[in-house]
């Protein structure tokens, strides 16, 4: 699973580069993302506009790599489309993290 | 009843054999999706058929069979009030012959592992008239999808 990282303004952009985040892909986006979040503190922002399909597996793959963020780290996510969206909504999850229209909107609401 | 996978009718029902695994799924998945196409559903709807299709045979592909592979079957049949899908498998039966809860709460529990709860949460939601039953060695489990109702059948 390729991600694409960009670091701007201190947040670490991580952008999925793949449709799907679905059960074949799960364990393989979960390490690939502890690979690109950086040790210490700071922001992480999940970039899934380009992600068209994800599944309970790959929701539960971002969920625990949520769980698993150092003391002083965070996750937002960003760009999601219907899809993705659908399935943060039937699950509450939506609920638990921060959602962002877009990566410029998460940048622009990143205060400090 | 069941048509040829190259030549899907969904009026009168296909069935598709499908490989306990994964990649067995998003592959099933693919050629699920492109036979309703004819069906023309509107984007939300077919998300909706994709993910419960998804979480059905994840299902099975993780807890029937526990990863060790086997053979899933499904049915697929439009009818007026929408798609009616049969899964059958011969993994284990499901825990007290019981369709799980589907639970929201595994987050605060500390489980690694999620993705149960959340399959069930999904599939609740998304389908009707969910049944289930172990029958011979086999489970079958039976719903509707409540999708391209306004649609004569072909």
């Amino acid at each position: 699973m390729q991600l694409d990282t960009q670091d701007s303004a201190g947040v670490r952009i991580v952008s999925v580069a793949a449709d799907r985040i679905d059960a074949a892909a799960a364990i393989r986006f979960k390490d690939a993302m502890r690979a690109a979040i950086p040790s210490g503190p700071g922001r992480i922002v999940l970039d899934l506009g380009a992600v068209d399909f994800i599944d309970s597996s790959g929701l539960g793959a971002i969920v625990s790599v949520m769980q698993s963020l150092a003391p002083g780290q965070r996750l937002d996510l960003a760009a999601m489309r219907p899809n993705v969206d659908r399935v943060f909504r039937l699950t509450r999850m939506d609920t638990v993290f921060a959602i962002h229209p877009g990566v410029a909107e998460a940048l622009r609401d990143h205060v400090g | 009843m069941s048509a040829e996978a190259d030549l899907p009718d969904l009026a009168t029902g296909i069935t598709l054999s499908i490989d306990a695994t994964p990649l067995g799924v998003r592959r099933a998945l693919g050629m699920l999706m492109q036979a309703l196409e004819r069906l023309e559903l509107g984007a939300d709807e077919t998300g909706a058929v994709e993910l419960v299709l998804a979480e059905v045979l994840n299902n099975a592909v993780e807890h029937a069979y526990a990863g060790k592979g086997g053979r899933i079957e499904l049915s697929c049949r439009h009818a007026p009030n929408g798609l009616h899908v049969t899964l059958r498998d011969r993994g284990i039966a499901m825990p007290d012959s019981q369709i799980p809860a589907g639970t929201e709460n595994r987050l605060r529990s500390g489980s690694d592992r999620p993705d149960g709860g959340f399959g069930w949460l999904i599939i609740r939601n998304l389908a009707r008239d969910i049944a289930y039953r172990r029958d011979g060695g086999e489970n079958v489990l039976i719903f509707r999808l409540a999708v391209g109702r306004d649609h004569a059948m072909h």
